[in-house]
């Protein structure tokens, strides 16, 4: 079968061919409900809003100008359907959306992990799990979905200076973190 | 240049050091292994954030998203499937019925008759056929025939409503 652009796919549902819809779904589930659960800690919370956000995409297809890559476009509904899940706990939004400025520390995590880990990459891997959450996006998107620094800038509705900042922040404190707990023996 | 700052190695990392720039890294981590180290961990951890994969997606979720966005597609289907198997029940049972009842009347013809040839004894037999099939239609026969006809009129009735209802859907989705 013909490997389909999203704008073929996409022209095909807005003529009328909605079953076509399931193409889309299938190429951009697993990424999304990554991002979900990264955002929501909850499996649960994390599927009904996988579900919310196509529905969302699907309802507003007709609108969709191919203006930016659908990527671009979805991923900013799935980011903005998971805020709008965690709204209640305002406390937690304040915090997870603190200033770009700010710098964080892991403290005590940091030294569970650490522990618990058996080598470099799992400790990395773990320590993203526990960055806040803007930092934890930028990584996602910018390592797994290989989206450009512009464009994940437009899904998080930041500005691309702080996008940047946002992805050389993390790595540099991931460099420092490894060299705290010496890997750099098992690195070189 | 004396050290790697975070801009440069980042910058390193991106792609982005100019030639000039390049030469100066170079330098640095020729004459500085705690500089080289830096670097080779700085690269480590961009390797390691490469190799994210990303979490799967709970299965049959595709499914469950479609069955919401098109509902009636798969509704439409299933009362088809449904009306069609009735329909089909019945077919067979009047079906049988009819078989039944040929057979019945058949059976009440002489041996004699299938051999005659003679064109008023045909005659006869077409009037004894019908005499014995009207008298067919009298008593259970009639109470059994009246049901099936009337689980027919029913299903087509049902049939009939849900075409209507369809077309109706879809001309007001036209006009509005």
């Amino acid at each position: 079968m013909k490997n389909l652009t999203d704008r073929e796919i996409i022209d095909s549902v807005k003529r009328g061919n909605q079953a076509d819809f399931s193409l889309l779904i299938d190429r951009y589930k697993h990424k999304a409900f990554s991002m979900l659960k990264r955002m929501l800690k909850n499996e649960m919370d994390a599927e009904e809003a996988l579900m919310d956000s196509f529905l969302k995409a699907y309802n507003s297809l007709e609108s969709f100008r191919h203006e930016a890559k659908f990527s671009t476009w979805f991923y900013r509904i799935v980011y903005n359907t998971a805020l709008t899940i965690i709204a209640g706990k305002k406390r937690k939004i304040e915090q997870e959306m603190s200033s770009i400025d700010e710098h964080f520390e892991l403290g005590d995590v940091d030294n569970k992990i650490y522990v618990e880990t058996e080598n470099a990459k799992q400790y990395i891997l773990k320590v993203v799990d526990e960055l806040p959450i803007r930092y934890a996006l930028v990584i996602l998107l910018y390592y797994v979905d290989d989206m450009s620094l512009n464009e994940i800038s437009s899904v998080l509705d930041i500005s691309l200076v702080n996008a940047k900042v946002l992805l050389h922040r993390s790595r540099n404190h991931l460099r420092e973190l490894l060299l705290k707990h010496n890997y750099q023996e098992e690195l070189l | 240049m004396k050290n790697l700052t975070d801009e440069i190695l980042n910058k390193y990392l991106d792609g982005e050091l100019t030639g000039k720039e390049l030469s100066e890294v170079e330098a640095v981590i020729a004459s500085n292994p705690d500089e080289l180290t830096k670097l080779k961990t700085h690269k480590f951890v961009d390797q390691t954030l490469r190799s994210m994969e990303f979490e799967l997606a709970p299965q049959g979720i595709t499914q469950k998203i479609m069955n919401k966005i098109l509902p009636g597609l798969s509704l439409r289907k299933k009362k088809s499937y449904f009306y069609y198997s009735v329909l089909g029940v019945f077919g067979v049972v009047i079906t049988s019925a009819l078989i039944y009842s040929v057979k019945l009347l058949s059976s009440k013809t002489s041996v004699e008759t299938l051999n005659i040839v003679d064109t008023e004894k045909i005659s006869n037999l077409i009037i004894q056929f019908f005499t014995n099939f009207k008298s067919f239609f009298t008593g259970d026969n009639l109470v059994i025939i009246g049901l099936c006809l009337t689980i027919i009129m029913l299903v087509s009735a049902i049939f009939i409503h849900d075409s209507y209802k369809s077309f109706k859907k879809k001309l007001d989705s036209l006009t509005s």
